[in-house]
């Protein structure tokens, strides 16, 4: 069963226009990398997967369920088994990486410091120890880049999709572990070459 | 008010869905609201509760003698101070200071996407944003309006015995207590845990309705504290309504 289904799916960008007809769908253990033309905004189109901006057209399906006119407990409870990575996404300015990077697990229940723990350790992984009380407008682009996406991994997710991730070699490793525990992965990006362990590589092109 | 209340309901449902252990999380979020809208306000709604109680009673003191209704003095300080103005009092203060942080607050985050990038990772805005504020607002204005019937009670009666011989300070207390009811403090309480709701309900709402512009957040701030206000005195209005005995006017 496919965790997440863009069929012909258009979402409006900035500015109001709409992106090209979108179509791929993501199963469990697969990376899937849809490259994007450059005027193409990444953002849109994550947003677009989870119901936080509408589609313009075409149908946006997640783990089977459409997405159309949702409740808010029933969208609720859909991203609750999604982590989504994007520029457009930025952190909370009024907590540090740390506590950004931890919320989402002491949401879902978790011992306070057994998940310390397990961000801690994930951030220590991408290169953002001496950055844990850092505030995220603190950070340079590349850290706070690597902090949104640290927020996405460390969340329990079937389904993950990461907009224009960093080019770094613990971002690659954490998605490829991740896939090997069978979690979906959608990478969007203006450069499929960047992530080299796609199991499927796909193009978007301008319409 | 429709959209308001459905927020209220909808993060009420939000926080019972969550697991016990991240309710307890957020008691830390609630906390510094308090913090921020309880104690940090104490010296603000302090200075305001001097003024007014020494307004009222001295005004009173002299007045009321006049009327040869000196006796009923006491009564009528509860009912002004303890039960009406107090509590709107320290309601226009907490709207127009905290009420507009809120509102600041989330409709900055609104726009930035930073709301919607917490909802992307499977967190309930309404259950880590709203609530938790709304909690510490209306526990902080119920607080504070113990603090400003204290205060302005204080200040009144040490002026008014230090500037009449007629007047004691230990009489002044007395015969408050004595005038005072459970019922006037139950109805003074209720109408600031009310108006506590009301105000970070109004302003979260106007908050989140924040677009993607930043030309939104001081639009939706302006507008939350103005139907905070609004809010307030349509509950004033109903609370009184209900609980004033209106056939006494007429006898």
């Amino acid at each position: 069963m496919s965790l997440l289904a863009l069929q012909q799916a258009t979402f409006a960008g900035p500015g109001g226009c709409a992106t090209a007809a979108v179509d791929v769908d993501v199963r469990p253990g697969e990376l899937v990398v849809l490259e994007l033309p450059t005027a193409v905004p990444g953002a849109a189109i994550a947003r677009g997967s989870v119901g936080l901006t509408p589609a313009v057209s075409g149908q946006v399906t997640l783990f089977g369920v459409p997405i159309v006119d949702n409740a808010h407990e029933d969208l609720l409870k859909l991203r609750q088994r999604t982590a989504i990575s994007s520029p457009g996404l930025p952190l909370l300015s009024n907590m540090s990486v740390r506590e950004n990077v931890a919320f989402p697990l002491l949401m879902r229940g978790g011992r306070r410091q057994d998940v310390l723990a397990l961000v801690d350790a994930l951030l220590e992984q991408l290169g953002l120890a001496q950055h844990l009380d850092t505030r995220p407008e603190e950070l340079p682009a590349t850290a706070e880049a690597l902090a949104r996406v640290g927020r996405a991994l460390a969340v329990p997710a079937e389904l993950l999709v990461v907009d224009h991730p960093p080019r770094d070699d613990a971002v690659r490793a954490l998605l490829d572990d991740k896939r090997a525990q069978g979690v979906g992965i959608l990478v969007l990006t203006s450069a499929a070459a960047d992530v080299p362990n796609a199991t499927r590589a796909l193009q978007l092109r301008p319409g | 008010m429709l959209q308001t209340t459905a927020l209220l309901v909808a993060s009420v449902r939000s926080v019972w869905r969550l697991p016990p252990r991240a309710r307890f999380a957020l008691r830390r979020v609630s906390f510094r609201q308090i913090l921020f809208t309880g104690i940090e306000a104490i010296p603000l709604v302090s200075l305001v509760a001097v003024t007014f109680g020494i307004l009222v009673i001295v005004q009173s003191a002299n007045s009321l003698p006049e009327f040869g209704q000196a006796e009923f003095m006491s009564r009528l300080l509860v009912l002004l101070i303890g039960k009406e103005f107090g509590p709107v009092l320290v309601a226009f203060l907490v709207a127009s200071r905290s009420g507009a942080a809120i509102a600041a607050e989330l409709s900055t985050m609104k726009t930035r996407g930073e709301i919607d990038g917490l909802s992307a990772v499977g967190v309930d805005p309404l259950a880590t944003l709203v609530f938790p504020r709304i909690a510490g607002v209306a526990v902080a204005v119920a607080s504070l309006t113990v603090v400003f019937i204290g205060v302005a009670f204080l200040a009144g009666f040490a002026f008014a015995a230090v500037s009449r011989e007629s007047l004691t300070f230990s009489g002044l207390v007395f015969n408050l207590f004595s005038a005072m009811t459970l019922g006037d403090i139950a109805i003074a309480m209720s109408k600031s845990l009310l108006f506590g709701v009301a105000i970070a309900g109004f302003c979260a709402e106007r908050g989140l309705a924040a677009g993607r512009s930043s030309t939104d957040v001081p639009r939706m701030t302006l507008q939350a504290v103005v139907s905070a206000v609004f809010a307030c005195v349509v509950i004033e209005i109903v609370v009184t309504a209900l609980t004033v005995d209106f056939g006494a006017l007429t006898r």
